[in-house]
């Protein structure tokens, strides 16, 4: 029992660093660049690398 | 998806690799051109603050779905075993136009959704097709590429189907800081040009 719970803590703090930390960069990046980069530049990027990545999918 | 690639016929000898290949691409960008000109132009009749607003939620919901559930909402299952038998052109026709959409089958990482999003908050037809094309021809491009590779190498499918776990953490934090970036520039955006008005 006292297992599971550490796993579950650890699986929780890895998930906010995957997810709530990487969110909160995007969002001070935009911020400080003053929007800089093209959203259709940005959707291009995540179109090719989600595309190539897909190839893993069991 | 590699199977299928590797049985597809034209002229209905093993030779056909080449314009199958060829053709299991022209389909991909066209329908995904097609899917991404529809949004597009979608996007086009919805104003800019409106479509801001709705890209922005439509983010900011799928980032909440993303912190707690690690598979995206997706159709649990792959492209069709019956296109095999046809052992012709619409065994590679059918599987990338299946393939391009990218909903039509399993998804297996939430950074897909940026792609639709993308092509609708273009608000335009040209950017939208040129968006999902990009995806499509991707996506499919590099299935044949992995055909290529594994025509000689029976491995490479394996070491490539490994790498899931991993690549699924990389499209995670890939996806949340693009999800966090284009949600600050759209609301910059909007504020800036509501500040403008």
């Amino acid at each position: 029992m006292r297992l599971n719970i550490t796993d579950l803590r650890r699986t929780q703090r890895s998930r906010v660093f995957v997810t709530l930390l990487p969110l909160a960069v995007g969002l001070v990046l935009a911020r400080v660049t003053g929007v800089q980069v093209d959203l259709v530049v940005l959707s291009l990027l995540a179109a090719v690398m989600v595309g190539v990545i897909q190839q893993a999918l069991p | 998806m590699v199977i299928m690639i590797t049985r597809t016929r034209v002229l209905g000898f093993r030779s056909d690799a080449l314009l199958a290949g060829a053709i299991f691409l022209a389909v991909s960008v066209l329908v995904a051109a097609v899917a991404g000109a529809t949004l597009g132009a979608v996007g086009l009749l919805v104003a800019m603050p409106i479509r801001g607003v709705v890209g922005v939620c439509a983010v900011l919901a799928i980032a909440v779905a993303a912190v707690s559930r690690r598979l995206p909402w997706q159709l649990e299952r792959e492209t069709s075993i019956r296109w095999l038998e046809y052992q012709d052109w619409r065994t590679a026709a059918y599987n990338s136009a299946s393939l391009s959409l990218g909903f039509a089958t399993r998804i297996g990482f939430w950074m897909f959704y940026l792609v639709p999003i993308g092509a609708f908050m273009s608000g335009s037809a040209l950017k939208g097709a040129l968006v999902y094309s990009v995806y499509g021809g991707a996506r499919c491009a590099a299935s044949l590429g992995l055909a290529a590779v594994a025509m000689r190498s029976a491995h490479i499918t394996d070491r490539v189907l490994n790498l899931y776990a991993s690549l699924r953490t990389l499209g995670d934090l890939t996806f949340f800081t693009l999800a966090g970036y284009l949600v600050g520039a759209t609301v910059t955006l909007i504020t800036g040009g509501l500040n403008a008005s």
